[in-house]
């Protein structure tokens, strides 16, 4: 009798246990997908804003996805965003929006960028896929570029 | 009844080993959030596009609105200020962006930057931090 309900007890404390392990573990794992989908982001528009890309000409190439282009940058210098890499890359956006991810690191998730005025109400460009109201979480990531001598925004939303 | 009360006594033991692994376990894992990178980008973004597209020079001048401008266009989580100095350390031009106060305790990321106006030397710093309960 007393080991029966010794058992009892033990099996019960360990199914209380069991489910507090489980449901901080889905914690955890939900914490380090996001932060992991964060640092992505955030790594990619630095390659964008702080980088010309690789090779840094990469918008003159004529078939500029095609296993030539090794980085994706969109900058002169730091934050001085040329025009040419912009139309360059919305051109691709059809025919290379996987090989762009994957340039960018981004290839596990779904992303959009877009390069907006100061008030954020003008669209100059706007490249990749944006997230629909149920694409589950998203990364938001506002950047400041300069586009023909004036501040904009470089926005980001990265997503999956 | 011995037997029982030893039982107890045993199962007591383990749950709380258990509970006390739980717990230790739980405050070690951090996991690495990027928001303070971003945060320093952003300051940096900020200070760099204000030099470069002139409206530190503006600011310097008199007329701040441009770097207000910019400052009202960061993000709703984050708060940042701008003070531009001159050469013996007197602030000339000082604004933090609206709905947004410095204070005593905050987790900040700064930012400098030099600029030359009208043959004088300028510092111009820059400092950002979460707005309360956006982090």
């Amino acid at each position: 009798m007393d080991f029966m309900m010794g058992l009892l007890a033990l099996s019960f404390i360990l199914m209380i246990y069991l489910l507090v392990w489980n449901s901080i573990v889905l914690r955890w794992d939900e914490a380090s997908a996001q932060n992991s989908m964060a640092s992505s982001a955030f790594l990619a528009s630095e390659s964008l804003l702080a980088t010309r890309g690789e090779p840094t000409g990469w918008e003159m190439l004529p078939a500029n996805m095609t296993g030539n282009v090794t980085a994706i940058g969109l900058v002169n210098g730091r934050n001085e965003l040329n025009p040419q890499k912009l139309s360059a890359l919305v051109a691709d956006n059809a025919t290379a929006y996987s090989t762009i991810k994957a340039r960018l690191g981004l290839q596990l998730y779904d992303f959009g960028l877009s390069v907006e005025d100061i008030t954020g109400d003008t669209v100059y460009y706007q490249f990749g896929k944006f997230p629909g109201p149920l694409s589950g979480n998203t990364v938001v990531i506002d950047r400041f570029g300069i586009l023909n001598g004036t501040p904009v925004i470089v926005h980001m939303e990265v997503y999956g | 009844m011995k037997g029982f009360v030893i039982t107890l006594d045993a199962v007591i033991a383990i749950s709380f080993f258990l509970f006390a692994i739980i717990i230790i376990t739980s405050q070690l894992y951090q996991p690495r959030s990027p928001n303070d990178l971003y945060l320093k980008e952003l300051t940096l973004d900020t200070i760099t596009v204000l030099v470069k597209t002139g409206g530190i020079d503006q600011a310097i001048e008199g007329n701040i609105s441009s770097v207000q401008e910019v400052l009202q266009a960061t993000p709703d989580l984050a708060c940042m200020g701008i003070t531009i100095y001159n050469s013996t350390g007197d602030v000339v031009a000082s604004t933090v962006k609206s709905g947004c106060n410095y204070t005593v305790g905050l987790d900040m990321q700064a930012a400098a930057a030099s600029e030359r106006f009208n043959q004088e030397n300028f510092m111009v710093q820059s400092e950002s931090w979460f707005k309360a309960g956006s982090d």
